[in-house]
């Protein structure tokens, strides 16, 4: 059976790595910025 | 409900799992490595702690991160207009370009159910038809520029360590160790990507969707076409 619809399931998963990979480059900046 | 959830998004969280496991992994080897060459320069040994939130490792995570954005942008963006024909990656022969309202099923040629914004027409829906390229772009250039800037203060530390003067950032865009670092990465995913191209011409993976199905011809390029 396909499902005809956006699960919750699709949407956590697109802003867990969103969030994953702005966090990770906002850390990375944020090193530099406090001097490394 | 759980069960079908995790069935339901298998593939990105395998590989999310997969992320997190390597990259703890190279923390762990890369403190070990960083450890070793304090000590044998006679310098103090950070804890593991300050080597997670040094610039040490976040240009090593950097480099690799901003070459694999942007080995998708290219991919992404080269597919629109270059082909190969016989590879699932590409579309086939004659398909170059952006497509129409009706093959990409915007504006006039939307469905009820297509996306607001392939609906709205104008501005948003050129937007949106370009969201995919745009993010991974901004990812890959922000990527880079945290390489550059942690970079420098890697060499910078061990320039300092050899008596040698320290360089600006716009002075180390232009250093040998900036490009090596950043070539080192591009040419391994150039490689890989071209590669896979050309050998899923010919070769075939049950079951995937990377590649094929088996008994295809070779001549065929995507799944639909032909």
């Amino acid at each position: 059976m396909s499902r005809q619809r956006v699960t919750t399931g699709m949407i956590v998963v697109f802003w867990t790595w969103m969030a994953l990979i702005v966090g990770g480059l906002a850390a990375m900046f944020a090193i530099v910025a406090l001097g490394g | 409900m759980i069960r079908r959830a995790l069935r339901d998004n298998g593939l990105s969280l395998a590989f999310l799992a997969l992320f997190l496991l390597a990259l703890a992994g190279q923390a762990v080897a890369g403190y070990a490595q960083h450890a070793e060459e304090q000590s044998e320069h006679g310098l103090p040994v950070p804890s593991f702690g300050s080597f997670l939130l040094s610039a040490d490792f976040a240009v090593d995570v950097a480099e690799n991160w901003q070459s694999e954005f942007l080995q998708f942008l290219l991919f992404i963006t080269a597919t629109v207009w270059l082909v190969q024909r016989g590879s699932p990656e590409s579309k086939k022969p004659g398909d170059e370009g952006l497509g129409d309202e009706e093959d990409q099923l915007i504006a006039h040629g939307a469905r009820p159910d297509s996306p607001r914004w392939a609906r709205a027409g104008g501005w948003r829906t050129r937007l949106y038809g370009h969201s995919l390229a745009l993010t991974m772009g901004a990812i890959f250039l922000l990527s880079w520029l945290a390489q550059s800037l942690a970079g420098v203060v890697v060499l910078n530390d061990e320039n300092a360590a050899h008596g040698a003067p320290a360089l600006s950032w716009a002075e180390y865009l232009a250093s040998a160790d900036f490009w090596n670092r950043t070539l080192q990465n591009w040419q391994s995913e150039l490689l890989a990507v071209g590669a896979m191209v050309a050998f899923s011409i010919f070769l075939r993976e049950r079951g995937s969707a990377e590649s094929k199905p088996v008994g295809t011809p070779h001549h065929v390029s995507a799944e639909e076409s032909e």
